[in-house]
């Protein structure tokens, strides 16, 4: 038996290369032209396909992060929430004021930018004497305007220790120093345990 | 009339038709993108938009340990000082009459806890018969927290000089109208007074 003698015709030939090229395109390619916006969702993803790389510049914001879940080591050293800053100064011992009734700086701080709360204390001391004696400390901000100040003035014929407390609020940058004078030149005064303590905070 | 067999070319065109044509799109995203399919490669840089984040998906585990920074925090969000509320006055309040109890300086406080300071300086001058005792308080709307007294014993017929400092602190939890009040005990003749008066509150963590 004869078959008859296959001989391509063009539509065939063409067909035939229609066919290998439809079916042969590479996988990758084949996606690239068929994925639609959008139709890549949660199930199409690998487990952690989403690198940092991949995300969009500022792309998590409040509502990407789960309530509560931002941790201390998450945050970086300076967004990390700390107790306020605090400067301090003191005088050692027991001075002596001058009978010239000249102040002593018994303590100072250089505060940079910032608002402050400042506790001051000394401890005067002055022995017996025939007139009142008075021992007056206060603090001063950039050696001009003195912003709080007590006073401890104490009977006479007898010895006293009294504590002059001083607080006030500043806003830096500023120096400020504590300082002492004895107000009346008849007795010698001495002040002891002097502490300038400086607290930031948000006024 | 008999139809014309089919040609073979028609035969493998109609066969390349339907392999190419035929398959809908979605078949075919199915098909070639199945489920974990989608790997880092084959996501583009910054393909992943805010939109396309699932809420709440971000954990601290997908956070770089320190990769928060200041600027990425809301503006309330960031660590700051604590809170402080003050007032001062360095005027002088006359005392005037024994039982009588004045209001120096006062602040209003919103919720919260607070650690409030108060201070004073007592002042008598005077010779006479009697001691005389300035008790300055601290309150908080009317519970009293602190108080401190200076005693001016003015007995002595020298004239006495009285300066005496006075300190008043305590922790209060809640809104509140802070205040020092100060008045004088004792001798009705002699007069005293309360000078350079400061209250400060600072807002703490119980």
């Amino acid at each position: 038996m004869r078959f008859p003698r296959l001989v391509p015709s063009p539509a065939l030939v063409v067909a035939c290369l229609a066919l290998v090229v439809a079916a042969a395109q590479p996988v990758a390619s084949a996606v690239g032209a068929l994925v639609p916006n959008n139709s890549v969702g949660t199930a199409q993803l690998k487990d952690g396909a989403v690198t940092t790389p991949k995300l969009h510049g500022s792309a998590v914001t409040s509502g990407k992060i789960a309530n509560g879940t931002v941790g201390l080591l998450d945050l970086a050293s300076a967004a990390r929430p700390k107790p306020p800053k605090a400067y301090r100064d003191s005088a050692e011992g027991q001075v002596t004021l001058p009978a010239d009734g000249s102040r002593v700086i018994l303590a100072d701080l250089d505060l940079p930018v910032g608002s402050w709360v400042l506790i001051g204390k000394s401890m005067a001391i002055t022995s017996s004497g025939i007139t009142p004696n008075s021992v007056t400390c206060n603090l001063v901000v950039d050696d001009i305007a003195s912003i709080d100040s007590a006073t401890a003035s104490m009977s006479v014929n007898q010895n006293w220790r009294q504590t002059l407390p001083l607080t006030t609020f500043v806003t830096g940058p500023v120096h400020v120093d504590l300082g002492c004078w004895d107000s009346d030149d008849a007795v010698s005064a001495k002040v002891a345990e002097s502490r300038l303590v400086a607290i930031k905070v948000t006024p | 009339m008999r139809a014309p067999r089919p040609s073979p070319a028609l035969i493998v065109a109609s066969l390349a038709l339907v392999v190419a044509g035929a398959q809908p799109v979605a078949a075919a995203v199915s098909a070639l993108v199945p489920t974990n399919s989608v790997g880092t490669s084959q996501l583009k840089a910054g393909a992943v938009t805010t939109s396309k984040l699932h809420d709440g998906a971000v954990i601290s585990r997908k956070i770089t340990n320190g990769g928060v920074g200041l600027l990425d925090l809301a503006a309330g969000a960031r660590p700051r000082p604590p809170k402080v509320y003050t007032v001062s006055d360095a005027n002088s309040l006359a005392l005037e009459a024994t039982g009588l109890i004045a209001s120096v300086v006062e602040l209003d406080l919103p919720a919260g806890s607070w650690l409030v300071t108060a201070k004073t300086v007592a002042s008598a001058d005077a010779t006479g018969a009697a001691a005389d005792a300035v008790t300055c308080y601290l309150f908080a709307g009317e519970t009293q927290l602190d108080s401190g007294s200076a005693l001016m014993d003015v007995q002595s017929l020298i004239v006495q000089r009285y300066r005496i400092g006075i300190a008043l602190s305590a922790v209060r939890t809640g809104s509140a109208h802070v205040e020092v009040r100060c008045g004088k005990t004792g001798n009705e003749s002699v007069s005293a007074w309360v000078t350079n008066t400061a209250l400060t509150a600072v807002r703490v963590t119980p």
